[in-house]
């Protein structure tokens, strides 16, 4: 396995620094057009509008590890924004896992490319899972800092078993047709500057 | 002139970004956490973050105040403003107390001394310290797309949102290469990958200082689950 030089490591850094922007670009705008649904959404959404940074990302760094970094460094700052301690854990198996269908699968490079930036983006229901199975230590986090029934009763309205098939499925969705969206936006503008990978 | 200021251990601002980490997961003591914004807010104005300490303060009386003191016609200024101030405030100071101007040098000594292994710690670093400048470069895309008339409202935006996609984020990925170029190779002359042990010009040595804020840490950890054992 070819190791990963300083360079490598930098690019990642600063991609993910994009990554987590457009992140909290999508959640700003949903927050303001569907609030409540806001949250369960977020991960579709942004799946939709980063798949350009991911491949831009695999075209400067192509070796193994680089998607595991953005994962793990993407959990790390969820930890450290105040997600529930284990929401980190879902982003680094993601990650490791896209980066193996990325980099030891011989599959097409569009189709390879596709099935790993959809499991990468599987990674980003860490946060919401709390909500669903540990609704009770959720609440009790949220009474304990000082937030009311009224806010609670907000927060848990859309939660749902529906909810969380329809946010899994908008993951799927997003994901495709983000990084077919990125194919195109790729070879129009970055193809000649790192290659036409996805002709 | 130049003014001698304090400084503080990188090992010790990252216990306190840690610590401050540790105050969003977990429901902490209001008197905790308000013991931890005097603390940092006496550190910052130990090396010298005058300003800054200033506008903490102002943040503090104006929206965390309010969640101590429990009159009805604040609750709404509590729910939607003060809850996320009162969060997120210990994590932003926590920040500045870390990202001392000076300290690129010392925090890569410290790391050295840690043994934290550079394929993370190098990547967090870089995207922590690059979000405040491409949010603000964002903001300059922004400001020439209006100027431009491209996306000069919420409206035009949300109506063609791959549109103002491809404008605005083009230019930030074309904008990072730049970066990336620029920093790779100041990596490169600073030899960061040479697995060689390396001397710095910064010892990285504890001080008084430093024992006395991770005590003090240690003992606010210590406080919060004394309370939480005497409720």
């Amino acid at each position: 396995m070819q190791r990963l030089k300083i360079q490598h490591l930098i690019a990642t850094g600063i991609y993910t620094a994009l990554y987590f922007i457009l992140m909290a670009l999508c959640l700003l705008v949903l927050r303001f057009t569907i609030p409540g649904f806001h949250n369960l959404l977020l991960p579709g959404v942004t799946a939709l509008f980063t798949g350009l940074i991911y491949l831009i990302l695999i075209a400067k760094v192509q070796r193994f590890g680089a998607i595991s970094i953005m994962g793990s460094v993407i959990g790390l700052l969820f930890l450290m924004t105040g997600h529930f301690p284990l929401a980190f854990l879902p982003n680094i198996v993601a990650a490791i896992l896209a980066d193996f269908i990325q980099f030891k699968t011989n599959l097409p490079i569009k189709v390879r490319t596709m099935l790993s930036y959809t499991v990468f983006s599987y990674g980003l229901v860490g946060p919401l899972l709390p909500l669903w199975f540990m609704r009770q230590a959720y609440i009790d986090a949220l009474l304990a800092r000082g937030k009311d029934q009224k806010y609670i009763h907000f927060v848990f309205e859309h939660v749902t078993q529906q909810m969380f098939i329809v946010s899994l499925l908008a993951i799927f969705i997003g994901s495709i047709v983000g990084i077919l969206i990125a194919f195109r936006l790729y070879q129009k503008h970055f193809a000649t500057r790192f290659g036409q990978i996805y002709e | 002139m130049n003014k001698k200021s304090l400084s503080i251990d990188p090992r010790v601002s990252l216990f306190y970004v840690l610590l401050a980490s540790l105050f969003l997961i977990f429901p902490f003591q209001l008197s905790v956490q308000y013991c931890f914004f005097g603390v940092v807010a006496c550190a910052l104005l130990l090396i010298g973050k005058y300003r800054q300490v200033l506008y903490y303060l102002l943040i503090f009386v104006v929206f965390v105040l309010p969640i101590a003191i429990r009159h009805p016609i604040l609750a709404l200024i509590r729910d939607f403003l003060a809850i996320g101030f009162a969060r997120m405030l210990p994590l932003f100071m926590t920040m500045s107390l870390a990202m001392d101007r000076q300290s690129t040098g010392k925090w890569q000594a410290a790391v050295a001394k840690m043994k934290m292994p550079s394929f993370l710690f190098i990547p967090l670093v870089v995207c922590i310290r690059f979000i405040p400048t491409f949010i603000q470069e964002g903001k300059q895309i922004a400001q020439s797309l209006k100027y431009r008339g491209l996306a000069q409202n919420w409206r035009q935006i949300l109506f063609h949102p791959w549109q103002f996609f491809e404008y605005f984020v083009i230019p930030l990925l074309s904008s990072s290469e730049q970066v990336i170029m620029d920093l790779s190779s100041s990596s490169l002359i600073r030899c960061i990958q040479n697995t060689n042990t390396k001397t710095s010009i910064y010892p990285i040595r504890l001080k008084m200082l430093d024992y006395l804020l991770f005590l003090i840490g240690l003992g606010m950890i210590g406080g919060q689950l004394w309370l939480h054992s005497l409720i």
